[in-house]
């Protein structure tokens, strides 16, 4: 143990001779790990707060129970009570026939259409059930329309729904697109250091003919490998850390409404950009780890 | 030191580089290996050094089954072993200090014993003021000892080198020789060395096997044969 730290000083100067000497590979490698981690990085930007989005929604996710118009006024405190009554059910609230439809001309889409049913009121009344979770939504749904005295039930699940569909599906072949880019770039890495290697065959036969342990002829490639890691995730993370914060700002913090809360800069940029180096560094040292493993074992 | 017991070695192409061959070397001996080109000379050295597998028989050397290493742990074994090239391969870009020096950071030496070492080593391959020359700035006969140098820095047990002097005139190639008998005295390092140099072999006498399509044809001491069947 005490023999690898020692070591790294003379690793860390033999990765960075490689990288000079050979500066075109280290430097194409370099730029595939970059544009890797900004398309990783702007994947999971939308990523989080899309998952965060449909948190916010699902919190405040309610139910619509439409009353018979057969139930008369003096009913409707029994079935509150039996609404209240339902597992999961934080709250519910009461709105009468006449509400809901000064709600409906009130709405500015109708732009007053509804006015002359103000004396012959069609809507029923209603109940809004204000679920505690989005996942017992539905469930909450099944047991209002059991209620003697409740004509229908609805609740905007369905674009919810659709929403995260539509995201997982984005998730899916965007997680395929970044985990080839990724492997090119792991490629590119191995190919750079397969390159190195070669230059360096000389020296490594006299590595050999002395007696260097495999690790000790390994080691210094692998840190050249994290090295451009590292050296790759640097623009990406300055593009999160300052990219985003812009953008958060530029945006007062929403996406087109207020239901979509971006997440606050603090702590999101750096966890992304600790997940960025790690993602890095991980692509470097793989890429690296099979270029050895493959191309270091030419002679006994 | 060094024992083949019914060794053969096939290359994939199918040449039958060694056959057959038993031999004995006792710890500290000097030995010579001659033989016409292709005869299997450089093979044998490299049976030795574990570069190659034999594919019959085994091949033991400082108690150790050469043959049977697994990849791994012939770096370990190697560091018994001193290798000698006819063309040097001193790192062009270290002086000739670092070569040697490079030699014992291989193996994860400290820099003080690399630093004591190899100035012991300049002064015993006779190069003291020649450390912080480049390969480019030495004769041939300079660049040999440096290599020389460089193969015995590690205190190996056995030095193999395969035509050392192929390259030198016969003035240089003398100064090596009595390099090596030094080695060979001081430091009780055993030595196998190809050449085809006859007037060496003449000159500085010492066991001498020969080599013939892979087979021994003689084994002489100093001159007098030895029975070898
Ligand atoms: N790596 C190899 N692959 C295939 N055949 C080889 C290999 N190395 C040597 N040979 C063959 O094995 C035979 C013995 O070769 P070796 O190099 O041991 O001869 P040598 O006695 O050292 O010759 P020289 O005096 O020319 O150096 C030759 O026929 C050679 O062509
Ligand atoms: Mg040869």
């Amino acid at each position: 143990m005490i023999r690898v730290i020692k070591s790294i000083p003379y690793n860390i100067k033999k990765a960075w001779k490689s990288i000079i000497r050979n500066l075109g590979a280290s430097v194409s490698s370099v730029f595939a790990v970059t544009i890797t981690l900004i398309l990783i990085m702007l994947f999971a930007v939308a990523a989080f707060n899309v998952s965060s989005f449909t948190k916010n929604i699902e919190t405040h996710i309610q139910v619509l129970a439409r009353v018979d118009a057969i139930v008369e006024e003096s009913q409707i405190p029994e079935l509150e009570a039996q609404l209240k009554a339902i597992d999961h059910v934080v709250d519910v609230r009461y709105s009468s026939a006449s509400e809901q439809l000064d709600l409906l001309i009130q709405d500015e889409k109708s732009k007053g259409k509804y006015n002359s049913f103000k004396n012959s009121n069609p809507l029923p009344a209603a109940f809004y059930v204000d679920a505690d979770q989005g996942k017992n939504v539905a469930n909450i749904k099944k047991q209002i329309l059991k209620i003697d005295g409740i004509m229908d039930a609805n609740y905007g699940g369905d674009s919810v729904n659709t929403m995260i569909k539509g995201f997982n599906s984005i998730r899916l072949y965007g997680g395929v697109f970044i985990g080839a880019l990724s492997f090119l770039a792991m490629f590119l890495i191995s190919n750079t250091i397969k390159i190195n290697i070669h230059n360096r065959r000389e020296e490594i036969a006299i590595m050999r003919n002395v007696g260097a342990s495999n690790g000790f002829i390994k080691a210094p490639f692998l840190f050249e490998g994290i090295f451009i890691g590292i050296f790759g995730s640097i623009i990406p993370i300055l593009l999160t850390i300052f990219g985003y914060g812009f953008v958060y700002d530029a945006l007062g913090g929403n996406l087109l409404t207020s239901m979509f809360k971006l997440l606050p800069p603090i702590p999101f940029v750096l966890y992304l950009s600790g997940i960025l180096l790690v993602i890095g560094i991980l692509v470097g040292f793989i890429g690296s780890l099979l270029a050895v493993n493959k191309n270091l074992k030419w002679k006994r | 030191m060094i024992d083949f017991v019914g060794v053969s070695k096939t290359y994939p192409n199918g040449v039958h580089a060694i056959k057959n061959m038993t031999l004995h070397i006792a710890e500290g001996e000097f030995v010579y290996l001659i033989g016409p080109t292709g005869s299997g000379k450089s093979t044998f050295i490299k049976l030795i050094d574990g570069e190659e597998v034999p594919d019959q028989g085994t091949v033991t050397v400082v108690n150790t089954n050469v043959g049977k290493l697994k990849f791994k742990k012939v770096p370990y074994y190697r560091r018994n072993i001193g290798v000698v090239f006819q063309d040097f391969r001193l790192l062009p870009n270290l002086t000739v200090f670092e070569n040697i020096a490079f030699a014992m950071e291989a193996i994860g030496e400290n820099k003080h014993d690399i630093r004591k070492r190899v100035r012991e080593v300049l002064q015993l391959v006779d190069l003291e003021d020649k450390g912080r020359c480049f390969p480019r700035e030495l004769s041939g006969g300079q660049q040999q000892r440096a290599t020389i140098g460089r193969a015995i820095a590690n205190r190996p047990k056995v030095l193999v080198a395969d035509e050392p002097t192929g390259n030198l005139d016969p003035e240089k190639s003398s100064e090596i020789m009595r390099l090596l008998e030094r080695i060979n005295e001081e430091e009780k390092t055993t030595i196998v060395m190809v050449t085809h140099d006859q007037q060496l072999v003449d000159t500085f006498k010492k066991r001498t096997i020969a080599l013939e399509e892979g087979y021994i044809v003689a084994d002489m001491m100093k001159g007098g044969y030895i029975n070898h069947e």
